[in-house]
């Protein structure tokens, strides 16, 4: 079982420009929480974050977010020394923010400042993009895509995105406070990128991640924990550790109410009482950055012996944790295995663990994947299997759901899920069945009503429904929430080949762990300029079923001819068919994911083997078909 | 019309249209009941909702809502809304009523409003409707929009042929299928709606035992677990050990309604007893728990049996679609009617009964009423001609058994629930302050 080494590591953040300096400030016990002086707060009720203060070079045209990325994914390489060629690196970032409605911007930037020629893929999971990068990361090193892959994230506290969070009242009036006062988190920014490589030592190892989504409630955390519970049972299963064998987690502990207990109960539950703090009473809430900044800081601390500390803990709250390291300094401790925990709006949740020796499961084989039923849904000008004029075909399909509190986009998905999926899973079934996006714009309309509160009303009085709906995965979030979703979520941009790449994802994913059923791969695409929506979704079980078209054998992600290590890897020389997505701008991601059961129908009229592939610039996707024998 | 009745309509009609264009609630404006709570229940809105109010009102009518008022708190219905809009603009009278603090003057009262109270219920049936599609089997039974997550409830009607409620239920989304709490009908009867639709009677093998009161939530997490302190409002939890416990309420205090295996619920009801003696715990009887729940305006259908009242008189629209078609129980009645009255929540000095009178002119009558020993006041439901169904009106008279008295029409709830008040992460009940 190959190990995936942290070979090298990069960071800006309140703490300092670079790796040394935050070093030195978590050593120091540093407060990266001061007031806000990068743009005028006098309007908002909160006035304090974690900027990155120091001096900056920012190149000319350049965002405050592009420039942090490059900087932190720079240092990660060169501290790296790794020596694979370009077209074997590959890039997976992690950001909530989007420019223009897209995500890909930073992605594109880190890319080319590094000659990146291997798959480049931005996750936008809202606050745990970035150790989904990570985990996504680990992924493609284990299925050979590439020998080396950049991964991290970034995002930039914009007052556009502060406000947002202002308004809906999780942002504390002093620095946060995590399980102890006051209630409510600060905000930060800045990147995190770490260097991750097969069969090359390192300082520390990924040894595994857990993916689980709450599916309870659009903004609210499940309270009992049980979608943070199932994210680390699922990082435990895919480092074949027990539980026992953490010796430290650093905790989401964002400081707000709803996240600290719900976290605290899931923490108890799992691990029982390890040595736990909140690096965001260091760091603030860095977002995409967040969970890579709080790895990072963690294993900087575990080098000089110490656990990091949990800043301005007075009482501690009556359902949360006596003693999470309350300290002004990091206190001496050693940890073998730890545990970074984060949890984001729409009720995703992600859990990596990292090992200072190369751990590593002897896990089971990869099992069979096979294509057990597709849909699409929407209001675009295409062929679709249910067409969404006005509420009321949302309601025959999923009547429990109410339109209030969904966006085009949502519905589309939910209509296309509930379709492909014939019937919801029910009672323990929802813990095994987990979605995965591919979409590379963010709901138009929601940026929009976003943007124009702003422009009506100020940044006091945005406009909040939208803002909880300005993510990438908030689609999902809102499928998985219409059907009891509560196995892995995950939303992925890789331009237009968005859909096939969510869908070798999830295959990769539900082949490696044997705790899943299914998991669903959707492509969505809601055009520019409030332009009609399509979703279409696919989905792939572990086991043979009556509505099984074909099983994956070989899936391959490269930006440019992925076709020969995708048969390479099926051991098929050529395919029967061959099924190719056209990159178009528009409807791409949609498009893209109907390619394999496109290609599947094809193995169903003749033929062993069907290919369906997406190429685009950055990343590209093919997948082996090949038709199962007759039993 | 009177000058404030006409700042009061004016004020009515800017908060229904705040709700639909910035709140998006997809309902016509005749729609929003006066007096639908907002938060929880009701409307049905939620903490991100209650930050776009606040805007809303400041944004659209200038209004601010000072400091220390919460919106959760303040804000309670769309008449309260209104009240706060015209008592910021100076206009006057509202139809805001001040609640004493002094403790109510009977035991069961007090338990319930200031500690906690427990009371069984055989009247209630439980129905589970199983099967492949309960959520379309329902649907063409009640007239409300069933949407649901799973593990949440909402509350809704049954309707007879002619649009009067006959049964007032909670339905609860469990996995798939459907928990309906109905009171008001016998069991027969409600077989008789369910004809058709597979379905278990759960209260053949459970009892129903109810707590209620602001420090409920203490007893509830020290008899059956800490894991209730999570349980949000208008949720259940299934219980390790075997049944159910929703989180609801109908007295605006918190509420809890434990469905118990009819072979745990003595030991169960025993150990309450036993333990809620910490919180100051007392049996109470059906007649407080209707007063109760008249101080918060909710539906209750014993009082209306054989009444000729829609869901347009009683403000209960709220529970019903405009979305489903006539495909409901009841539709077509609901449908074609033209309502002429509304109910109107009155209080007085002394006990309100019979015809209402405005400048002598009759305008309605008083359905029931109770005295509050809460507020020292009596408290009644009216229906009263739809023109003059406004709190804040003056110059109401009641006929009263020893003469006419005055009334005055407030915007319920009557009581500043302590409920609210209570924080259950931070507080206990043997460290309240007196």
């Amino acid at each position: 079982m190959p190990r995936v080494a942290i070979t090298g590591m990069g960071a800006v953040s309140a703490l300092g420009a670079d790796l040394d300096a935050l070093r030195a400030a978590l050593l120091a016990g540093a407060d990266g929480i001061a007031p806000i002086t990068r743009w005028d707060a006098s309007d908002l009720a909160v006035r304090i974050a974690a900027h990155v203060r120091a001096p900056l070079a920012i190149p000319e045209g350049w965002s405050r977010g592009e420039a942090y990325a490059v900087a932190a994914a720079c240092e990660a390489w060169t501290r790296s020394g790794c020596a694979a060629p370009p077209g074997r690196v590959a890039l997976v970032l992690g950001t909530m923010a989007e420019i223009g409605g897209r995500v890909e911007a930073y992605a594109e930037r880190v890319a080319e400042a590094l000659a990146i020629g291997g798959p480049r893929l931005t996750v936008s999971t809202a606050c745990t993009s970035g150790v989904n990068a990570i985990g996504l990361a680990r992924d493609l090193l284990l299925d050979g895509d590439c020998d080396a892959v950049i991964a991290g994230g970034v995002d930039e506290l914009t007052k556009e995105l502060f406000a947002g969070f202002a308004a809906l009242g999780v942002l504390s009036h002093g620095p946060c406070a995590p399980f102890s006062s006051p209630e409510g988190t600060t905000l930060g920014e800045g990147a995190g990128f770490v260097v991750l490589e097969r069969d090359r030592a390192g300082a520390a190892y990924v040894a595994g991640y857990g993916l689980s989504a709450d599916a309870y409630h659009a903004t609210t955390p499940d309270p009992r924990g049980a979608g943070v519970e199932r994210a680390m049972r699922s990082a435990l299963a895919d480092a074949a550790l027990p539980p026992a064998a953490i010796g430290y987690v650093s905790a989401h502990g964002t400081g707000t109410a709803s996240n600290d207990e719900a976290e605290w109960q899931a923490v108890s539950r799992v691990l029982g009482a390890p040595p736990i703090s909140g690096p965001k009473s260091q760091l603030g809430h860095a977002q995409g950055a967040a969970g890579p900044l709080e790895l990072i800081a963690t294993l900087l601390a575990a080098e000089q012996g110490v656990l990091l500390p949990t800043l301005r803990f007075g009482a501690p709250r009556p359902r949360g944790p006596r003693d999470p390291i309350g300290a002004p300094r990091p206190r001496p401790g050693r940890f073998e295995a730890a545990l970074c925990a984060s949890s984001a709006f729409g009720g995703a949740n992600c859990s990596v663990i990292v090992h200072t020796e190369p751990a590593g499961s002897p896990s089971a084989p990869p099992r069979p994947v096979y294509l057990a039923g597709h849909a699409s849904a929407g209001e675009a000008p295409v062929p679709l299997d249910a067409r969404l004029d006005g509420l009321g075909a949302l309601r025959r399909l999923a009547p429990h759901v109410d339109p209030r509190s969904t966006d085009p986009g949502g519905r589309a998905l939910i209509a296309a899920v509930a379709l492909a999926l014939g019937a919801p899973p029910r009672g323990e079934a929802r813990d095994r069945v987990g979605l995965f996006l591919g979409a590379s714009r963010v709901s138009p309309e929601s940026v929009a009503r976003y943007r124009d509160s702003i422009a009506a009303r100020g940044h006091a009085y945005v406009d909040t429904a939208a803002f909880a709906r300005v993510i990438l995965s908030a689609p999902a979030s809102m499928a998985s929430l219409a059907h009891g979703l509560r196995g892995p979520l995950c939303a992925v941009a890789a331009g237009p080949a968005s859909g096939l790449v969510a869908l070798a994802n999830a295959a990769s994913h539900l082949a490696r762990r044997p705790e899943l059923e299914r998991m669903l791969a959707a492509g969505l695409d809601e055009a520019p300029e409030r332009g009609p929506v399509a979703a279409a979704c696919t989905v792939l079980s572990a086991a043979p079923c009556a509505r099984a078209r074909g099983r994956l054998n070989g899936r391959a992600l490269t930006p440019a001819r992925p076709r020969r290590p995708a048969l390479a890897r099926a051991a098929i020389r050529e395919p029967d068919h061959t099924v190719v997505g056209e990159p178009t701008d528009a409807l791409g991601s949609f498009a893209s994911a109907g390619l394999a059961p496109r290609a599947a129908a094809r193995l169903d009229r003749a033929g062993a083997s069907a290919l369906a592939l997406a190429e685009g610039d950055g990343a590209g996707a093919a997948v082996v078909l090949v038709r199962e024998e007759e039993r | 019309m009177r000058p404030v009745g006409e700042a009061r309509a004016e004020a009515l009609g800017a908060v229904r249209r705040i709700l639909i264009e910035n709140l998006k609630l997809d309902r016509s404006p005749e729609t929003i009941d006066p007096d639908v709570p907002l938060f929880g229940t009701g409307l049905g809105l939620d903490s991100v909702d209650a930050v776009e109010l606040v805007v809303a009102l400041e944004t659209v009518l200038g209004v601010v809502l000072p400091e220390e008022m919460h919106a959760a708190v303040h804000l309670r219905t769309v008449n309260t809304v209104v009240d706060l809009v015209l008592a910021l603009r100076g206009v006057g009278p509202t139809g805001a009523l001040e609640a004493p603090a002094a403790p109510a003057d009977d035991p069961e009262h007090r338990a319930l409003r200031e500690a906690t109270a427990l009371s069984v219920h055989p009247e209630l049936v439980v129905v589970r409707l199983e099967g492949p599609d309960p959520f379309g089997a329902l649907d063409a039974l009640v007239p409300t929009d069933l949407y649901l997550r799973d593990g949440q409830m909402r509350q809704s009607l049954l309707l007879d042929d002619e649009a009067r409620p006959i049964a007032d239920l909670y339905v609860a989304h469990d996995d798939g299928a459907l928990v309906v709490i109905a009171e008001g009908l016998a069991p027969a009867s409600l077989e008789a709606a369910l004809e058709g639709v597979a379905h278990r009677t759960l209260t053949d093998a459970h009892d129903v035992v109810s707590l209620h009161g602001p420090w409920a939530w203490e007893l509830v997490a020290r008899v059956l677990g800490e894991d209730l302190l999570s349980l949000p409002y208008l949720s259940f939890f299934h219980l390790e050990g075997g049944g159910t416990c929703f989180r609801g309420g109908k007295t605006g205090e918190y509420g809890y309604d434990l469905l118990l295996p009819k072979e745990h619920s003595p030991a169960l009801v025993a150990r309450l007893r036993e333990l809620g003696a910490a919180w100051d715990l007392v049996d109470v009887s059906q007649a407080t728990l209707t007063q109760a729940r008249r101080e918060s305006f909710f539906f209750d259908p014993a009082c209306w049996r054989g009444e000729d009242v829609t869901p347009h008189e009683l403000q209960l629209l709220w529970r019903c679609s405009e979305r489903k078609g006539p495909i409901f129980r009841g539709a077509a009645a609901l449908a074609a009617r033209r309502p002429r009255e509304r109910l109107t929540c009155l209080v007085a000095e002394v006990p309100l009964e019979g015809e209402v009178r405005l400048d002598g002119r009759a305008v309605g009558r008083v359905a029931h009423a109770g005295r509050s020993p809460s507020l020292g006041l009596h408290v009644g439901h009216a229906l009263l001609d739809r023109a003059v169904a406004t709190p804040g009106i003056e110059g109401l008279f009641v006929d009263g058994p020893a003469g006419p008295v005055p009334a005055r029409a407030v915007s319920p709830p009557v009581l500043r629930n302590q409920s609210l008040l209570v924080d259950p992460r931070r507080d206990r009940y043997a460290e309240r302050a007196r």
